[in-house]
């Protein structure tokens, strides 16, 4: 045994056996078994001996019970030579004084070198790297000890690098930082070595490869310890200089002023900042054990110019809670814990150049209940002291993507306008669907599904699609830019429509039933916009043109096994496509450039730039280091036939 | 009318330099091969080159300035040759141990040229000390 603990099982009845360990049972002079006695017991010296039975067998475990730790000499308890223990052992399985069986167990148990001590708080000393490798024994994890199955470990004496010396650990971490290439004169691993081997083998050891040090530049950089804090505004009067588009608001006690947010995961933050003249509206998902009141509303915003403004809270109680809340199996046992909670929070900021004048908050409160899942609405609007409508003045007049296309209405007294799209909600039916506003910049195709009954007239069904498909486009007039105001015709593009296609006259359906051509069920906006320019490097987009179109469809009844009097589903869709134009045609070509192209390499046949290459660095395909040593070499040979060609050099000779 | 140019360093010189053409065309062409098998880290291979074509910049002086001062018995140049042979030695030193990549063909070009300098250089200490006195 080499351990603390061995084990061995005695099979057969082993009622009525006595077990018992006896030490040294060999004679050292002539190397005999003594004679076996069965008066031992089951504890000599440091030894123990335990048996379990088990049924038809007993195992019998062997164990050493003292500290192997290594030591100084002359010490107690503990191990003075690496080779801590060797002793003979025989366990005996007696019956009535009889011997039935015995056990014979060696013993050579090396010390615990695995260390134990005061871990020391020098550092090792790293060895410069441009001319050791860092690393060189990357096993050698313990300092002072010996790391077994290291064979590379300096602490090692050659004793007990013997014992693991068949599995010692291999490749880079055994130590073989610097494994021997093939061109090595001393690698003998390959089988096939070219005629010239012998003559171009690399002679170089491989303690000095060309790439020790090879990423070791020598210079050292202090480490630059990351700061997660706000930056602090130390006076809020003098420094504090107005919100920009896109600032955190801070509240007095300068943190962020938070509220929940969709992060981009997905999921509600509940602290997250809110960025100045960026409305939203989020939906947060919670329930009664996950939930976490907000900001408290007496805390004071910081409003841009250095003084801090009330928030103005107006609470209200949800009568319809069925908005919000989706009911939970256990609404009607006995005692459900229910919490009064905030259902929804609509903050409005009035503000003014850069500074907010006014916060307008309405809290709307309920009660959930253990087991409810609430969904939670936070909206944020920014709105101007001039005008009711929220846009942004100064920053980028040009549309941004995900701003709202200005829409107008100029037959309307009102001159308000909506271009939108379905949002389809509940089962996709178009009776529960609302309507969402076209943002700029931003594709989609979305629809909802219209119920049609199987005696459906078709031109009352083309009559009922085309009137909810201009639900969805109540403008005749869309803003060329963000800002364009209702008083300037100049600042608005008049919406071209196309129409479908009007046919009173039963052209094809005649007296068929449950079948529909040209129903024009598709509503196509297309967005035509160009960049006109920049504004502080952001570009500033513009809408030259919008047309909307109608594609049709043929509606058909869909039967089931027989074609009952129920109703089929006619989907309709609306599109919007944003093309973007070039502003400007490109600017025409020179006749100079367009004849003399030499260093054109893209329509020469001779691209000089890359055939002067070590002069110039156009091409990449050799390494320049190399070319230019190849070249330099060229030019010397070419200066050495000039020298040696003039007649005084020959004299020499 | 003893002479006192010594003869067989006028033949190692002449050996020397037929010997050098050949050792600075092989060790460039290796080099150039060396820089298309090996991969040489960031400019390891412009030093190697420099020293090529000092060396072979020192040589002729070295050699010339040898050969004048054994025939005209002069003790001048042949002092200032022996300088450049160990400017020389130092080089051939550097490609024999401390090149980016040591081939075995290197190691008998250079350990060769050593030999040889070494040689000289026993010759033309023999030279000057008989030129002296």
């Amino acid at each position: 045994m080499s351990g603390l603990r061995v084990s061995s099982f005695f099979l057969g009845n082993s009622s009525g056996v006595n077990f018992s360990i006896v030490l040294n049972p060999v004679d050292e002079k002539t190397g005999k078994l003594h004679l076996a006695n069965c008066s031992g017991s089951k504890r000599v010296g440091d030894w123990n001996l335990n048996v379990t039975r088990v049924r038809d067998t007993s195992e019998v475990t062997v164990s050493l019970t003292r500290n192997l730790q290594l030591c100084l000499p002359n010490a107690t308890d503990c191990c003075t030579t690496p080779l801590c223990v060797v002793e003979t052992l025989q366990v005996l399985a007696c019956r009535d004084a009889l011997v039935l069986a015995h056990l014979l167990v060696q013993a050579e148990i090396y010390a615990n070198s695995s260390f134990t001590g005061n871990v020391s708080e020098n550092a090792t000393i790293i060895p410069n790297q441009a001319f050791k490798p860092l690393g060189s024994c990357p096993c050698d994890l313990t300092a002072g000890a010996c790391d077994v199955r290291c064979c590379c470990d300096l602490e090692c004496t050659p004793d007990l690098k013997q014992l693991f010396n068949e599995s010692c650990f291999t490749g880079v971490f055994g130590g073989d930082v610097n494994p021997p290439f093939d061109q090595l004169c001393s690698s003998h691993s390959m089988e096939y070595t070219p005629d010239w081997f012998p003559f171009l083998c690399v002679q170089s050891s491989l303690n000095n490869t060309p790439f020790l040090g090879y990423f070791y530049h020598g210079s050292i950089s202090t480490p630059r310890v990351p700061s997660f804090k706000i930056p602090l505004q130390t006076s809020p009067g003098r420094l504090f200089t107005g919100y920009r588009q896109g600032d955190p608001i801070m509240t007095e006690e300068n943190e962020y002023f938070a509220i929940p947010q969709q992060s981009m995961a997905g999921q509600c933050v509940g602290n997250a900042p809110v960025a100045y003249l960026q409305n939203f509206d989020v939906k947060c998902l919670t329930n009664l054990a996950s939930y976490k009141e907000g900001l408290p509303h007496d805390v004071r915003i910081n409003s841009g110019t250095g003084d801090f403004i009330k928030q103005n809270v107006i609470y209200r109680t949800i009568t319809n809670m069925d908005k919000f809340k989706t009911e939970s199996e256990n609404l009607h046992s006995a005692e459900v814990w229910c919490q009064n909670v905030t259902f929804a929070e609509h903050y409005t900021f009035i503000w003014k150049d850069k500074s907010i004048e006014q916060v307008n908050v309405t809290v709307f409160l309920g009660s959930l209940c253990d087991g409810e899942i609430l969904t939670q609405r936070f909206t944020v609007k920014f709105l101007s002291l001039e005008s009711t409508t929220p846009v942004e003045p100064f920053g980028n007049p040009g549309y941004q993507v995900g701003k709202l296309v200005r829409a107008a209405n100029m037959n309307a007294s009102d001159t308000f306008g909506s271009l939108n799209i379905w949002q389809p909600a509940g089962r996709g039916l178009c009776t529960s669907a609302t309507y969402t506003p076209v943002l700029f910049g931003l594709d989609s195709f979305s629809g909802c599904l219209l119920e049609v009954d199987i005696n459906e007239d078709c031109s009352i069904l083309r009559g009922n699609v085309t009137e909810k498909l201009d639900s969805l486009i109540r403008a005749t007039h869309i803003g060329k830019r963000v800002n364009s105001s209702y008083s300037d015709l100049n600042d608005w593009v008049e919406i071209i429509r196309l129409d479908p296609f009007n046919s009173d006259t039963n052209v094809s359906t005649g007296n068929l039933k449950g079948i529909c051509s040209d129903i024009p069920a598709n509503l196509n906006i297309r967005i035509i916009f160009a960049t006109v320019g920049a504004v502080q490097g952001i570009p500033r987009q513009e809408i030259l043109a919008v047309q909307i179109s109608f594609s049709t469809v043929v509606w058909q009844f869909q039967c089931g096994l027989i074609c009952e009097n129920s109703t089929s589903f006619l989907p309709i869709t609306s599109s919007v496509q944003f093309i973007k134009v070039p502003a400007q045609p490109p600017i025409p070509l020179t006749r100079f450039q367009m004849n003399y192209t030499e260093f054109d390499c893209n329509r020469n046949d001779v691209c000089w730039p890359q055939l002067l290459y070590p002069l110039t660095r156009f091409y990449s395909g050799e390494p320049y280091s190399q070319c230019l040593a190849k070249g330099l070499s060229l030019a010397f040979l070419v200066l050495l036939s000039a020298i040696l060609s003039n007649p005084w050099f020959s004299t020499l000779w | 009318s003893s002479q006192l140019s010594s003869l067989p360093l006028q033949i190692l010189l002449y050996i020397n330099g037929v010997y050098y053409i050949f050792y600075f065309l092989a060790t460039l062409t290796m080099i150039v091969y060396k820089s298309q098998v090996f991969s040489y880290p960031d400019d390891f291979l412009a030093p190697d080159l420099l020293v090529l074509f000092i060396m072979a910049i020192l040589e002729v002086p070295r050699l010339y300035l040898g050969s004048k001062g054994n025939l005209t018995e002069e003790e001048a140049p042949l002092g200032l040759s022996l300088v450049l042979t160990l400017g020389s030695v130092v080089l051939a030193v550097y490609f024999l141990a401390w090149q980016t990549y040591v081939l075995r063909a290197d190691l008998i070009l250079n350990a060769l040229l050593l030999s040889a300098y070494g040689l000289e250089s026993g010759l033309k200490v023999m030279a000057i000390a008989a030129f002296v006195s």
